[in-house]
């Protein structure tokens, strides 16, 4: 076993230490003991440290607050390298604990194993106090999902929510995923790379629905707060609220599939689904693939006196990291005209602009950046659970993409 | 008048409350009947949005303006918490058109807000500032601002909603308000009359008067105007996250309920100790003090939340009713007992974090006879079911050893000692302390086992840092006021009564000490933890400070 202290990131109150090894297979007390050998040393070397074990300070036990237990399953070196880095830049909450379950094996023998783990300490401002980070990276062949679940199961840290975390995919038909979800509290997901649409909103909606509604998030939908936030915004004005029922123009337009094999459809598909769900849209069948990009016919009122919603989602051009929407507009095309457009200015800001025919046009600005993996991811785990606004939308989401169409 | 007459107004016109709501019946008006009306909101009731509203301050020119109010308005509108057409209207003596008055805010957001300032961001900001200049006795600058109002309304979609913030010195406060009153640009509002075109509501700063005859008629001169439902007086202690913990830590958690009581605490300890002096703020603080501003308005905030019964609901008037309880079943020292109760002192030179630091008589604008303290010690009786016997020993001072404001609450020692043999003749009674700055977080005292062949005890302390916990640091106190006043959530303003009831506490004491002969005002040197008597107050109980 080798003990190793990588360079540390600003956050750090100090280097972490990192033990790393390979096996013909993996076990859970080694694992444990090098784990407590880690903090020994750790607390040997930050005697003083505010929240070290210090030994100086005999009369103090320090209580770690403990948040949850992370399980993420990374697929490939390159996922489990992107997972570490974004669980330990993680700042504004953070799991205490995280296994990456990886089954490529990359880099060392097909038959062996390997075992990573990083224990650190950080903190968010100079101010605040330091949090306790452990990340235990675990490869297997191919071929061990139970073995690697059931390792999972036994690393994790006693009372606390276990959340099973998957960026890549596929979700369905995915052996480990399927052990690791009967055992855990929440399954987060990040659908902005999914090529597999249909498949993949069918499998959380599904598993939205396991064990009396599993709490189930995507990181595309928290990217979408502030998107929704503002369009709910232009409706809190009750002189604008009428317009809602007038609406028959939607035009969402999506960030384009970029190197980082990122895009926005998944974000505007969810954006679609939020708008119908909330307002009692019908889609009469699937959207329908046209000049780069979807659209479909919505029904919208009571049935009878049900008027025609224009649905167009459409890929764009910008090149900004976000990979979520550039703008998302509601109008109408007959009768009194009014208009709400939301569209990503830059990487930094928003613009707004309503206008209807009784209220003068308005325009503004806000601050809103394009936010980084870590705190989008820390805003998920902070507040995972069954949200009924997001499966709804799901619902919809998953009703208008078209079956058999991949992106 | 009979069940049949078709006159008759049917109950069926009132908002349906759901069951068990009688709290919600005085309300601020327009938080109700907003919730859920838009139906893109369902579901994100975790973040408060401010709607479309203008904000009258009065004051604009102040430091409380520059310092706290603009970058936290600056903040909310950067991180879209507020409406698109949000609008601010500055009002002081100063000769400013728009133009100067958006230029000397941007330096005042520049140098506090939160949110970094770029031409853009703040050219879309400034488009909501305007200014009206006048003297707050001047009735034909309410002229001017009802002008500007109305323009505001229509072009910026404020739909008549205002809110009224009085960031003044207190003695321009009733001329204010009734000239916002004879100029009809606010009226009276409460849950039995619509609002004729939007909510009006007034925010003001604390002191809410200099004794209970003036906090009085401060509050009689607003009620007057508006009603209480329209008033948010300003504490922004109970803004801060640690204070709010403080009721989370008590109502959501069945540990610590139990034992929360006669029964189990021996006595409670407040502190709200600063190592600064008076600052710039000498004015104001030679006719308050000690008394007057920290401990009849932050501290016995702190007692009522810490010493109240658990609320129905968290929620505006369901809380401040357990919490004027409180208040009204606290016993103040009066007449006699007010020399053994309390402690006043006033700080001398001395070092503070190893400077040297003159005494308050040496302060700029500080009178060199002054007598007012700069120090208060009391102690205090909760006299109902829960707390009899209990007493709250509560401090406050200027340059103190450290800035530190807390609440511990000692717990009794256990009956019998099991250990003595086993050589462990004593161990200290467990001790719970929640830190509300800095350091903001909860700890624990409580007895340990010494690893070892022996049964030798001693006293561990387990600490939650709530930075460690949660990492972001939350809200800016005056955010999250603000945020509550626009969105008519009244839960962390201080009602009419509870002001009244908490100068009730004070008065008598502030009279005892004026019939005194102060000659001898106690001096303690800078850097100290008070004077003496302070020290005597509560050793008489057998107890002592503790050292934060």
């Amino acid at each position: 076993m080798t003990i190793a202290t990588p360079k540390a990131d600003l956050a750090s109150t100090s280097e972490p230490m990192v033990a790393e090894w390979t096996a013909s297979n993996l076990e859970v007390r080694r694992i444990r003991a090098a784990l407590d050998k880690l903090w020994v040393d750790w607390a040997d070397r930050s005697v003083g440290s505010p929240a070290g074990m210090a030994t100086d300070q005999q009369d103090q036990a320090f209580m770690r607050p403990s948040t949850i237990n992370a399980i993420a399953i990374a697929d490939s070196e390159g996922e489990a390298t992107r997972l570490e880095a974004t669980l330990a830049t993680l700042q504004e909450y953070s799991p205490s604990r995280s296994i990456i379950l990886s089954r490529s094996g990359s880099g060392i023998g097909e038959d062996r194993c390997s075992v990573r783990i990083e224990v650190a300490e950080r903190r968010a401002s100079r101010s605040s106090s330091p949090t306790r980070i452990e990340i235990i990276t675990l490869v297997a062949p191919s071929g061990n999902d139970e073995m690697l679940a059931s390792m999972a199961n036994a690393l994790l840290l006693p009372d606390l929510p276990d959340v099973l975390v998957v960026l890549g995919e596929p979700l369905a038909n995915n052996g480990l995923v399927a052990s690791l979800l009967e055992r855990t509290d929440g399954l987060l997901v990040d659908t902005v790379s999914t090529h597999r649409v249909g498949e993949t909103l069918d499998y959380l909606l599904r598993a939205s629905q396991l064990r009396n509604r599993l709490g189930v998030g995507d990181l595309v939908w928290t990217r979408l707060r502030t998107w929704r936030d503002l369009l709910a915004q232009f409706f809190d004005q009750p002189a604008a609220r009428g317009a809602l029922d007038r609406i028959d123009d939607v035009r969402i337009v999506y960030a384009p599939r970029k190197e980082d094999d990122r895009s926005g459809l998944t974000a505007a598909l969810l954006v679609a689904g939020w708008l119908g769900s909330r307002l009692g849209w019908r889609a009469p069948g699937d959207l329908i693939p046209s000049n780069g990009g979807f659209r479909l016919t919505l029904r919208a009122g009571e049935r009878g006196k049900s008027r025609e919603v224009l649905l167009s989602l459409q890929e764009g051009k910008s090149n900004l990291s976000c990979s979520s929407l550039e703008s998302v507009r509601l109008a109408t095309k007959g009768g009194e005209p009014c208009e709400f457009l939301v569209e990503r200015r830059d990487e930094a800001a928003i613009t707004t602009l309503s206008s209807t025919a009784e209220m003068a046009h308005m325009t503004r600005l806000v601050h809103a950046s394009c936010p980084a993996d870590g705190t989008i991811l820390a805003a998920k785990l902070r507040r995972l659970r069954y949200d009924s606004v997001y499966i709804e939308a799901l619902e919809l989401a998953s009703v208008l993409w078209p079956p058999g169409f991949e992106s | 008048m009979s069940f049949s007459d078709p006159d008759r107004p049917l109950v069926s016109v009132l908002p349906d409350f759901p069951a068990g709501s009688d709290h919600e019946l005085h309300e601020s008006p327009g938080l109700i009947e907003d919730l859920n009306l838009n139906p893109l909101r369902e579901g994100m009731t975790q973040v408060s949005t401010a709607p479309p509203s203008v904000m009258v301050i009065f004051g604009v020119s102040g430091d409380l303006t520059s310092r706290k109010l603009m970058p936290s308005l600056y903040d909310l509108a950067m991180t879209s918490r507020l409406a698109e057409g949000f609008t601010i209207i500055g009002i002081s003596r100063r000769e400013w058109s728009d133009e100067q008055f958006r230029s000397e805010m941007r330096e005042s957001v520049e140098a506090n807000a939160r949110t970094p300032v770029t031409q853009d961001r703040w050219e879309s900001f400034a488009k909501g500032l305007f200014y009206v200049a006048g003297n707050f006795d001047d009735q034909t600058m309410y002229d001017r601002l009802g002008s500007l109002l109305a323009v505001v309304d229509e072009e910026r979609r404020t739909e008549g909603n205002r809110l009224f913030y009085l960031a003044t010195p207190p003695s321009f406060y009733i001329s204010i308000i009734n000239s916002l009153g004879a100029h009809d640009l606010v009226d009276r509002q409460d849950f039995y009359s619509a609002p004729k075109i939007g909510w009006m509501r007034l925010v003001v700063e604390k002191p809410i008067g200099n004794d209970l005859l003036s906090a009085r008629e401060l509050n009689h001169a607003m009620s007057e105007v508006v009603s209480e439902s329209q008033i948010y007086r300003i504490d922004h202690y109970l803004g801060k996250e640690t204070v709010q913990n403080a009721m989370a830590f008590r109502f959501a958690n069945v540990l610590f309920e139990p034992v929360w009581n006669r029964h189990y605490v021996d006595h409670m300890q407040i502190t709200v100790a600063e190592s600064l002096g008076v600052e710039n703020r000498a004015t104001y603080y030679e006719e308050a003090g000690a008394t007057r501003d920290m401990l009849q308005s932050h501290m016995l905030q702190l007692l009522s939340i810490v010493a109240m019964e658990p609320p129905a609901v968290f929620r505006g008037n369901a809380v401040r009713d357990e919490k004027v309880k409180v208040l009204r079943s606290v016993i103040a020292p009066g007449g006699d007992s007010v020399r053994d109760l309390t402690a006043r002192g006033q700080y001398a030179a001395g070092f503070i974090e190893g400077n040297a630091v003159p005494g308050y008589r040496q302060e700029q604008d500080v009178s060199p006879k002054s007598l007012t303290e700069s120090f208060v010690a009391m102690k205090l009786k909760v006299d109902n079911w829960r707390w009899a016997d209990v007493p709250f020993y509560l401090r406050t001072g200027k340059r103190l050893p450290r800035r530190v404001t807390e609440i511990a609450i000692q717990f009794q020692r256990v009956p019998h000692l099991m250990f003595k043999a086993a050589g462990t003749s004593e161990v200290e009674p467990n001790l719970l302390t929640i830190r509300i700055q800095p350091d903001e977080g909860i700890s624990l005292r409580f007895a340990a086992k010494i690893p070892g062949t022996t049964m030798e005890l001693r006293t561990v302390r387990m600490d939650f840092a709530y930075g460690a916990a949660f990492g972001s640091a939350g809200a800016d106190a005056y955010e999250r006021l603000l945020i509550d006043a626009m969105t008519g959530d009244q839960t962390l303003f201080a009602r009419r009564d509870e002001v009244e009831t908490a100068w009730n506490i004070v008065d008598p004491v502030l009279s005892a000490w004026q019939d005194e002969d102060v000659t001898g005002l106690p001096l303690y040197e800078a850097g100290t933890w008070g004077p003496d008597k302070a020290d005597l107050l509560i050793q008489r109980d057998g107890r002592s400070w503790r050292r934060p």
